[in-house]
């Protein structure tokens, strides 16, 4: 790096806040409501980053493989929570699968990116390994999120049709190969659109953080076409993953789709 | 060699939903033999054919094909062999031929080819019009739809048809078309049968044996 990040003293967080205080008494002068939860997010923001950050100092320090996995593995679990969290149209019983779509999703694509591409030294140093699993982390985990409770969603909306299908004497991945399909779609559209509006919209996070730390923007440019690749990539493994291990949960033994789960309700 | 059964219901127990009576079933099918199924609306008379194409779980009881009980049978199998036809047909979107055509498209029918003569001549039978195959089944009456449906189902050749309802939707021309195919193919190609029916006179010309499931445990 040919540039040093002038550090953010107390005094200039604090000024921050002010921003914030301006955005509340917007939102209290219009009575939107808002300004609970927009005090609740600025305090949590604070918080959670400022431990985080404090955690990443003491895992950086020791900077040992099992760490690493452990620090990875705890932020797989945080990740399929939300994931799970945001997939009403899903029955029970989905955590599990979604933690290893994401996890094996993720160190697949990370392992890959630090030891192949980066060419960290070792591949699993922390500073390495960690933004990226994070990152890799988020967008999996949208995906799958996506991709799983459109597929829960599709599956609902067309059992007439892969009733029919089962009934000529479809395998369940036959009967329901439209839904499937859809779902993956969906998973993949949000990654697919910021592949094509990246850098015209808006330069993504971490670009920038590169950019303002001084790193020349054409090398930050190419870490950041490593970045959405592997995203994509990471999203698409997921949601096969997932897919694949949780689509016969909708079916009964005798392969036909779950009255339990048409109904709607959670197991 | 004792057992000539082709299509054996052994206390067969079903459960149409949840806090709902149980409904049974015992009957024995012979090639070539019908039976018709009847009893008031809501009395599990669909949950019945549901339960014996294994779209439902039954509580209890045992199926038997051939002397083969279904749970040695593996589902895909078994319903390409017990062709369910519901009372409302449905298709997936495209033509009537692609509909046709799609029990064949399946892994489970790698060695099979689509009856393109045999397709013809049900299609025949029922007074559908070839006409009809390149039209989007979204477009089609009821009638054609019903009828389209039970061709679908006869084009794989089961040993057993199960369904419900066959000529509620047809003109009375049609549903004779329908009764007299149905007959020919019990007496020529020994398939066994299984109807549902709220109206035993809709039965009218098919000679078939009659259960009732109307009062509950019979």
């Amino acid at each position: 790096m040919n540039g040093v990040v002038p550090p953010i003293g107390i005094g200039q967080l604090a000024l921050t806040v002010v921003l914030v205080v301006a955005a509340g008494a917007v939102s209290a002068l219009l009575r939107l409501g808002l300004l609970r939860s927009l005090l609740w997010g600025t305090v949590r923001t604070v918080v959670q980053l400022l431990l985080i950050g404090h955690a990443l100092v003491f895992i950086f320090s020791i900077d040992n493989r099992y760490l690493v996995l452990a620090t990875v593995a705890v932020m797989t679990f945080i990740a399929a929570h939300a994931a799970r969290g945001r997939t009403p149209h899903v029955p029970g019983g989905a955590f599990a699968v979604t933690y290893v779509a994401l996890f094996s999703s993720t160190l697949l694509v990370s392992i890959t990116v630090c030891a192949l591409i980066v060419k960290a030294e070792p591949w699993h140093t922390a500073r390495v390994a960690i933004p990226i699993s994070g990152m890799i982390l988020g967008n999996a985990m949208n995906g799958i999120a996506l991709s799983l409770d459109r597929l829960a969603a599709e599956t609902r909306s067309r059992s007439g049709e892969s009733e029919t299908l089962l009934l000529l004497g479809a395998s369940p991945w036959e009967a329901i190969r439209r839904s499937l399909r859809e779902s993956l779609r969906s998973g993949m559209i949000p990654t697919i659109n910021s592949l094509k509006t990246v850098g015209l919209v808006s330069l993504p996070g971490m670009m920038t953080g590169q950019i303002l730390g001084g790193v020349d923007p054409l090398v930050a440019v190419r870490y950041q076409i490593v970045v959405m690749l592997m995203l994509a990539a990471a999203v698409a493994i997921g949601s096969l993953i997932l897919l694949a291990a949780y689509y016969r949960r909708l079916f009964t033994e005798d392969e036909a789709l779950d009255p339990v789960f048409l109904r709607g309700e959670r197991r | 060699m004792m057992d000539k059964a082709i299509f054996d219901v052994r206390r067969l127990r079903a459960l149409p939903g949840p806090g709902t009576r149980e409904v049974t079933l015992n009957c024995r099918l012979d090639a070539g033999e019908m039976f018709v199924i009847r009893g008031p609306s809501g009395s599990g008379k669909t949950t019945l054919l549901r339960t014996l194409a294994r779209l439902h779980t039954a509580e209890g009881g045992d199926v038997l094909l051939r002397g083969e009980s279904w749970r040695t049978i593996p589902p895909r199998k078994w319903r390409r062999r017990i062709a369910y036809v519901p009372s409302r047909p449905r298709f997936v979107p495209g033509t009537a031929e692609r509909n046709l055509e799609l029990p064949f498209e399946l892994r489970i029918a790698e060695r099979e080819t689509f009856p393109k003569e045999r397709a013809a001549e049900l299609l025949n039978a029922v007074l559908l019009d070839e006409a009809i195959l390149s039209k989007e089944t979204a477009v089609l009456s009821d009638g054609e739809r019903a009828r389209l449906s039970l061709v679908r189902a006869l084009l794989t050749a089961p040993d057993v048809l199960l369904a419900d309802e066959p000529t509620a939707a047809l003109d009375d021309e049609s549903a004779r078309a329908v009764i007299v195919l149905l007959a020919s193919e019990a007496a020529g190609r020994g398939l066994a049968m299984m109807t549902v029916s709220h109206d035993s006179r809709r039965t009218g010309g098919l000679d078939a044996k009659v259960i009732d499931i109307g009062g509950g445990a019979s």
